[in-house]
C-alpha cells in the first residue's frame, strides 16, 4: 500500500506543477489510454461475514457408464444434491436398426451395410454433428461429402419411420409430419452449398459490381412511377405534335379566316408571291418566301390598311404572323396555330424561342415583362441597334401586340448581332488567308510559264 | 365559393396610365429652393373612374417628403404636392377584394421640366403645365369569376376603351393614347423588324459564301 500511496502522491504533485490545460495536452498527442493505469479499486476483505463450512464429499457421476467414485469439496448446504455437471450429458437419439430391418428396407446400391453401420456409429459418437462426421469419416478410403452423408442418414430415417408398425393411437398426419421432418434433397443442398462457396469466394471487384447493380436496380424501381409518367407524357406530346404538324398548310388559312378577313388576304397574297420569290431575290430557304411575301404584301396592303385600322389592326401583323406566328388575341386555338406556323416557318424559327403556353395566374404589369438583356456589352450593342432603327427602349403604348413584337424584335436583333460577329470573324480569317496566299504568289508566278512549256512539250 | 374559382385560360387586359402635371411656382415661395414647382401625380384608366375594380391607390413619394406613403381611396386617384426635384413615385394599385390578387406596382417618374420645345415653336411658356403620361396595361391572368364579372360589366373585357384618334384639343389633361398611336407604333416595329430580317438574310448569305470559300481554299 505504501508504494502505491507514494506514486499517487507523486502523480498529484506532478499534476500541480506541470499543469497545462487539457485541450493543449490533447493537441500534443494527449494522454495514453487509461487501460495502462492500474485500477484503483480494490475489493477489501470482508471480515464481518462468518466463515462457511465446506465438506469433502465422494460422489459418482451418473453420466458415466462405470461406477467411478471421486471426491470433491462442496459447501455444506449443497450436500446430497445431484452432481451438477451430469445434466450436460445429452445424448441424441440416433435410431437403431436390426439386420432384418436393414435387409428389408435399407438396402442401397451405393451404401454397403458396413458403411451404413459405420456412419451411424459416427453419428452417435459425434451427436449428429455432420461437419465433424465428415471430417472424421474414413471408411476404406472412401471420400463422402456432407450432402451424401446427410442424404443417407435421412433416407434411412424416413424408411425406418415408414416401416414402423402401426402404433395404436397414432394418426397418419403425425407420421407424415415426422417424415417431412427428414426431408432432404441432396441435389438442392449440393447446389446451395456450391452457391454459398461461390458467394464466399467472390473477389472485391465482383462485390463492388454487384453493389452497383443493386443500387441501380433499386433506383430504377423507386423512380419507376415517375419515369413511366414522363414516358407517357412524352409519347402524348409526340403524338400531339405529329397530329398537329401533319396538316400545317390547310390549318393556317382556315383558322386565320376565322378571325380576320385581312389575314386571309395576307396569306393569299403570300402564297401568290411564292412564285415571285425567286424573282424577288436569291432566297433558297422556304421561310424566306414567307418574309419576302410579307414584304411584298404589306406594300399592297398599305391602302387597305387605313380602312381596316379599326379592326384590331392585325393586317400587317398577320402577314408577319404567317412567317412568325399569329398574334391574334384569342386564346387556345390561336396559340396552337401559332405553334404550328412557327414550326413550318423558316427564318424566325430558330430565332424566336418556343412560346411558353402556360399562363401564370395573377396580375402583372405588361411593361414589366419586356425582354431584358443581362450582359452589359450586349445590352449596349442592342440599345444602339434599337436607336438606329428608331425604336425607343420602352414602347409608348405597351399593348399585347406591341410587347410581342418587341420580344420578336429583341430576339431577331440578338440573332443578327451574333451573325454579325460570326461574319466579322470569318471575314478576318479570310483576309488573313488572302494576305498569306498573296505573299506566296510572287515565287510561284515564275513557275507558271515553265509548267506550260513542259505541258506542251 | 364559386366566385373564387379561377377562369382557366382567360386573360383580361386593363389599359391604364400614370400621369403627372407640373407648373412652376411664382411668388414669394419660389425663392425657397424647396418649392420651385407645384405638381400632381395620378393614376387613371380608360373605363370610367375605375372604382369598380380598384379599391385604393397608394403613392409612395421620395423619402424626403414627410409621410411619403399617401393613400387615395376614392377616385380620382391623384395627389398634389410641391417640390423641386424629379423622382420616381411607386404607385401601388390595390384591387377589389373579389379579385383575390395582390397589388400591382407601377413606377412613374415625375417630370417637372419641359424637355421639348413647345409645339408652337418657341420656348415653353411659363403657365403651361408640363405633362407626362405613361401608358401601361394591367393583365389579369385567370381572374376569379366574380372579378371577371365585374370587369365584364364595365366593358373592360371586350374593348380597350382607347379613343380611336389622337386627341388634338386644348385640354392638357387628356392623354395622347389612342388606337391610332398603337397602330403607328406597330408600323414602326414592323418596319424595324423587316430591316432586321433583311440584314439577317444578308449576313447569312455572306456567312455561307465565306464558309464555302474557306472550304474550297482548304
Amino acid at each position: 500500500m505504501n508504494p502505491r500511496e507514494n506514486t499517487e502522491q507523486s502523480l498529484s504533485v506532478q499534476k500541480q506543477s506541470d499543469s497545462i490545460s487539457r485541450d493543449i495536452y490533447a493537441l500534443a498527442g494527449g494522454a495514453p489510454p487509461i487501460a495502462f493505469v492500474k485500477p484503483t479499486f480494490k475489493a477489501k476483505y470482508n471480515t464481518k461475514q462468518k466463515a462457511k463450512s465446506w465438506i469433502q464429499q465422494s460422489f459418482t457421476n451418473p453420466a458415466r457408464p462405470d461406477d467411478l467414485v471421486l471426491q470433491h469439496w462442496i459447501p455444506e448446504h449443497k450436500n446430497n444434491e445431484e452432481y451438477t455437471f451430469a445434466k450436460f450429458n445429452r445424448v441424441i437419439d440416433v435410431p437403431e436398426y436390426t439386420n432384418e430391418d436393414y435387409d428389408k428396407h435399407l438396402i442401397d446400391s451405393d451404401w454397403s451395410k458396413k458403411e451404413t453401420d459405420y456412419l451411424f456409429q459416427l453419428c452417435r459418437r459425434f451427436d449428429l454433428r455432420f461437419p465433424v462426421i465428415e471430417d472424421r469419416y474414413s471408411f476404406e478410403d472412401k471420400y463422402r461429402t456432407m450432402e451424401e452423408l446427410k442424404d443417407r442418414y435421412y433416407t434411412v430415417q424416413r424408411k425406418l419411420i415408414k416401416a414402423r408398425p402401426h402404433i395404436p393411437g397414432e394418426y397418419q398426419q403425425e407420421r407424415q409430419a415426422l417424415i417431412q421432418q427428414y426431408a432432404f434433397d441432396k441435389r438442392k443442398e449440393t447446389e446451395r452449398k456450391e452457391a454459398l462457396i461461390g458467394l464466399f469466394n467472390r473477389t472485391k471487384e465482383q462485390v463492388e459490381q454487384e453493389e452497383a447493380l443493386f443500387v441501380e436496380a433499386r433506383r430504377i424501381e423507386l423512380n419507376e412511377p415517375r419515369l413511366s409518367r414522363e414516358r407517357e407524357a412524352l409519347l402524348n406530346a409526340l403524338q400531339l405534335e405529329q397530329a398537329q404538324q401533319a396538316p400545317p398548310a390547310p390549318l393556317t388559312p382556315t383558322t386565320a379566316s376565322s378571325s380576320n378577313t385581312t389575314t386571309t388576304n395576307a396569306i393569299g397574297v403570300v402564297n401568290g408571291n411564292a412564285t415571285n420569290a425567286s424573282a424577288g431575290g436569291s432566297l433558297s430557304t422556304p421561310g424566306g418566301i414567307g418574309i419576302a411575301g410579307g414584304t411584298a404584301s404589306t406594300g399592297g396592303l398599305d391602302n387597305k390598311k387605313k380602312k381596316r385600322m379599326e379592326e384590331s389592326g392585325t393586317g400587317p401583323a398577320a402577314v408577319a404572323a404567317a412567317g412568325s406566328g399569329s398574334s391574334i388575341n384569342n386564346s387556345g386555338a390561336n396559340k396552337k396555330n401559332r405553334r404550328i406556323s412557327n414550326a413550318s416557318s423558316g427564318i424566325l424559327e430558330d430565332v424566336v424561342p418556343e412560346r411558353k403556353e402556360k399562363m401564370i395566374q395573377g396580375v402583372y404589369v405588361r411593361s414589366q415583362k419586356l425582354p431584358v438583356v443581362t450582359k452589359q456589352a450586349l445590352q449596349q450593342k442592342l440599345l444602339k441597334s434599337m436607336a438606329d432603327l428608331d425604336i425607343p427602349v420602352r414602347p409608348m403604348m405597351p399593348t399585347n401586340q406591341i410587347v410581342q413584337k418587341y420580344d420578336i424584335l429583341h430576339h431577331s436583333l440578338l440573332h443578327m448581332l451574333e451573325l454579325k460577329k460570326n461574319v466579322d470573324k470569318l471575314e478576318a480569317e479570310h483576309r488573313t488567308k488572302k494576305g498569306q496566299t498573296a505573299r506566296k504568289q510572287p515565287p510561284t508566278a515564275g513557275a507558271g510559264p515553265r509548267d506550260k512549256r513542259r505541258k506542251q512539250g | 365559393m364559386a366566385s373564387n374559382k379561377r377562369m382557366k385560360g382567360v386573360s383580361v387586359t386593363l389599359p391604364v396610365y400614370t400621369y403627372n402635371f407640373a407648373t412652376p411656382l411664382t411668388g414669394k415661395k419660389s425663392n425657397d429652393s424647396d418649392h420651385t414647382h407645384k405638381w400632381s401625380v395620378g393614376f387613371k384608366g380608360f373605363h370610367g373612374d375605375l372604382s369598380f375594380c380598384i379599391k385604393k391607390v397608394v403613392f409612395r413619394l421620395h423619402d424626403t417628403y414627410p409621410n411619403p406613403v399617401r393613400t387615395i381611396e376614392q377616385p380620382p386617384f391623384e395627389l398634389q404636392e410641391t417640390g423641386w426635384g424629379e423622382f420616381e413615385v411607386l404607385v401601388k394599385v390595390y384591387f377589389h377584394p373579389s379579385a383575390n390578387e395582390k397589388a400591382a406596382q407601377l413606377y412613374h417618374h415625375i417630370r417637372l421640366h419641359p424637355y421639348q420645345d413647345d409645339p408652337s415653336g418657341g420656348p415653353w411658356p411659363k403657365d403651361k403645365p408640363v405633362t407626362c403620361f405613361l401608358y401601361d396595361e394591367l393583365v389579369f391572368n385567370e381572374p376569379t369569376e366574380a372579378f371577371y364579372q365585374i370587369l365584364a360589366d364595365n366593358n373592360v373585357v371586350g374593348s380597350s376603351g382607347l379613343p380611336l384618334r389622337k386627341y388634338t384639343g386644348k385640354d392638357y389633361a387628356v392623354p395622347p393614347f389612342s388606337v391610332q398611336m398603337e397602330q403607328e407604333e406597330l408600323d414602326r416595329l414592323e418596319k424595324a423588324q423587316r430591316e432586321v430580317n433583311q440584314q439577317i438574310l444578308q449576313l447569312r448569305q455572306r456567312r455561307l459564301a465565306l464558309e464555302q470559300e474557306k472550304v474550297s481554299t482548304n
